[in-house]
């Protein structure tokens, strides 16, 4: 977003609501970002800063979170804990909390969700850990408190992402696969039987429309991350579950009339991404996807269809979206863009605003 | 077929990132702690394919007990090896084949309790059984064959299917520990890719990548150890019955034999080189943390589960030991890989 676009969606009220640190670095700003962070003392936040990596604003959050949902209207964000975490928190952009969720007894957040298209609703992944089960949460936003009115099955195990395509309307869901239960921490339960799928619901009814499970060759394939193109491309980031072997593909292009159809890379490229896509962006006009791996300490852009356009080698590169013009990407270790932050530390997922 | 530790010529690591640091010797952990390791399960597993032979065939209380205290081998060896977890243990789903756990919906003792029943005839081969659900084919299995409901029956009854399936499973199991030294050592195995990293791998392609996956060992292992062995005594009243092992009476003997494995892996990671001040402080920490460890596991596996449950002290200890292991993942993240001149980084560390 645009920093007059910003402000314009923001409000007036927005710019003096910010201390004048902060309005100084909005005037000089030409894009906005989101992203989850750890503090130097070890805290963690959820921050906005702009295209140079200078602060405008933050919130402190009780534990580590994972990705930040923007409204469809672009004047709230929700932050998720990451999993296996139960909270999540509705702020604006000027770092004011507006609300606060807690995951119902015996579900935890999966750390992403994503707004109803008329920003009333929220919809998130949670775990039905007893029964290992995915499922949707619906959260009324306009609520006082915020209140969860609904659920419906996610079509999965282990919901990861979900977008809300704004052709269809319908949701599109990551089930990564992998069963989890906060009694054995993170530790993954089903590893030799699991299967991951992508599924596209109703959100009015909770109606599976279409599913596709990842082939039987990449059985151990978890698909996580999700990124929408501006021409309705769904890209789908996956996280390889055997680390002894090159899987066969970590992207996929997807839709509800033709499945899955993923992505050969180069074999030393695949070899480099270390059987782990951690985050993956489009493009604003769907020619570009970029993709991140930390553990690889690499990220590539590709051509939307799947040609290598641009590599770059960065140690514990995840974070990245698409901004004004361009692709920007943050690391754990305090890279933002061309800069360094010595005072952040960028957790999975960074958003333009 | 085996190759001698020795053989293997120790490499030095030259570490773009590391210049003070103390050159390490990953390739030592295979050729000193993990080919030995499994050899020994696989020998243990030998061992217990001659007692279910012999229980099978001459049916009598001794020979469940002998069957049984193989049994407690072949979990302790096994225990010994499982805490290096990358490289051939992960193909073919090794790792849930020897042991499936955590099973939190009993669902390997369902099957189990279903073949058994059934006398399903393709458990009494180990080719069939590799085809089957890979909670029927390692230690959750073959401890309900010997100590479950319907264990006392192995006293009486000749060459019974319950019997023979035990014995398919020591088979099974020896020929997956027997696998894994062949894929350890042969001529493309994991110790000659140590020595020449390739840049294809999968696993990894530099001399920092061979280290940062060796020093996982040391900061995951001790955490899964928390969390999957020790978790349920977390809980204000812990069931019992979810413990691992706990038929046959080994579920602190399990944890104290993974923090002896973690333990001998540590000194062949470590080596008997001098290391620079900082590195050998950091090493130091985590070698005092662990001794905290064994000390409690082995007070702790000389108990039943009923007796640490009725004993203050006991449940004690064992939350202590929880902390201890949490603070050994703490240790080699926020100590060891510093000095190690390893990238753990805020995602790469422990993604999602």
């Amino acid at each position: 977003m645009l920093r007059r676009d910003f402000l314009k969606i923001s409000g007036a009220s927005f710019l003096t609501s910010l201390a004048m640190p902060a309005q100084e670095v909005l005037a000089q700003s030409e894009q906005i970002f989101a992203s989850c962070v750890a503090f130097p003392n070890g805290q963690f936040g959820a921050v906005l800063l702009n295209e140079q990596g200078k602060l405008i604003s933050k919130i402190d959050l009780p534990a580590r979170g994972h990705d930040i949902a923007l409204s469809t209207q672009k004047d709230k964000l929700i932050v998720f804990a990451r999993r296996p975490g139960t909270f999540a928190i509705l702020f604006g952009k000027n770092g004011k909390v507006l609300g606060e969720i807690s995951s119902i007894e015996g579900r935890h957040f999966y750390g992403h969700g994503t707004f109803s298209a008329d920003g009333r609703l929220f919809y998130a992944t949670e775990n039905d850990f007893e029964n290992a089960r995915g499922v949707i949460g619906i959260y009324d936003l306009t609520a006082q408190p915020i209140k969860r009115v609904g659920e419906f099955d996610a079509g999965g195990v282990g919901p990861h992402d979900l977008r809300l395509d704004p052709h269809s309307g319908h949701l599109i869901i990551a089930n990564g696969g992998i069963e989890t239960h906060p009694d054995f921490a993170r530790a993954k339960l089903n590893l030799a039987s699991m299967r991951a799928n992508i599924a596209w619901i109703n959100p009015s009814t909770g109606d599976l429309l279409a599913r596709y499970d990842a082939p039987d060759q990449l059985q151990k394939l978890s698909l996580r991350h999700m990124a929408l193109g501006g021409n309705g491309e769904v890209w789908i980031a996956g996280q390889y579950q055997n680390k002894s072997e090159l899987p066969e593909s970590l992207l996929a292009n997807a839709s509800p009339d033709n499945g899955l159809e993923f992505i050969l890379m180069p074999e030393d490229d695949l070899a480099a991404l270390h059987n782990y896509i951690g985050s993956v962006a489009a493009s604003g006009d769907g020619e570009q996807v970029a993709i991140t791996s930390p553990k690889g300490g690499s990220a590539y852009i590709l051509d939307r269809h799947g040609n290598i356009i641009d590599r770059r080698k960065q140690d514990d590169i995840c974070g990245v979206d698409y901004g004004r013009d361009r692709f920007q990407f943050s690391s754990g270790l305090g890279a933002f863009g061309d800069q360094t932050l010595d005072d952040l530390r960028f957790d999975n997922h960074l958003i333009a605003l | 077929m085996m190759k001698h530790a020795a053989q293997f010529a120790p490499f030095a690591l030259s570490l773009i990132m590391a210049s003070s640091a103390q050159a390490q010797d990953p390739s030592a952990m295979l050729t000193d702690f993990l080919v030995p390791a499994y050899q020994q399960l696989a020998a243990t597993a030998d061992s217990q394919i001659d007692a279910m032979e012999t229980l099978c065939q001459t049916p009598s209380e001794t020979n469940l007990h002998t069957a049984r205290e193989g049994f407690a081998d072949l979990v302790s060896a096994y225990a010994y090896a499982e805490p290096v977890r990358f490289g051939p243990i992960k193909q073919n789903d090794r790792l849930e084949r020897l042991y499936f756990w955590p099973d939190r919906k009993s669902t390997g003792l369902k099957q189990v309790q279903k073949a058994l029943v059934g006398e399903d005839e393709s458990v009494l081969s180990v080719d069939s059984l590799q085809d089957k659900s890979v909670a029927l084919q390692g230690l959750n299995a073959l401890e309900y064959i010997l100590h479950g409901a319907l264990a006392d029956k192995l006293k009486t009854d000749a060459n019974s299917h319950a019997c023979r399936y035990g014995e398919t499973i020591a088979q099974n199991m020896w020929a997956i520990a027997d696998q894994m030294v062949v894929d350890l050592v042969a001529e493309d195995g994991l110790i000659a890719q140590f020595e020449n990293p390739q840049e294809r791998s999968a696993l990894f392609r530099t001399e920092e990548e061979i280290l940062k996956i060796s020093f996982e060992t040391f900061s995951h292992f001790p955490e899964i150890i928390s969390a999957t062995r020790l978790n349920e005594w977390a809980e204000e009243k812990p069931n019992l019955n979810v413990l691992p092992l706990r038929r046959a009476g080994l579920s602190m003997k399990l944890v104290l034999r993974d923090i002896e494995g973690v333990s001998a892996a540590f000194d062949a990671f470590t080596g008997t080189d001098e290391h620079e001040e900082m590195l050998a402080s950091a090493f130091d920490a985590y070698r005092f943390e662990l001794d905290n460890a064994l000390r409690s596991a082995k007070e702790l596996s000389t108990h039943s589960n009923q007796e640490i449950l009725a004993d203050d002290a006991l449940r004690k200890k064992v939350h202590y030991l929880r902390i201890v292991l949490n603070s050994l993942r703490d240790i080699a993240n926020d100590q060891i890989a510093p000095e190690l001149g390893l990238v753990v980084g805020f995602s790469s560390l422990d993604g999602d």
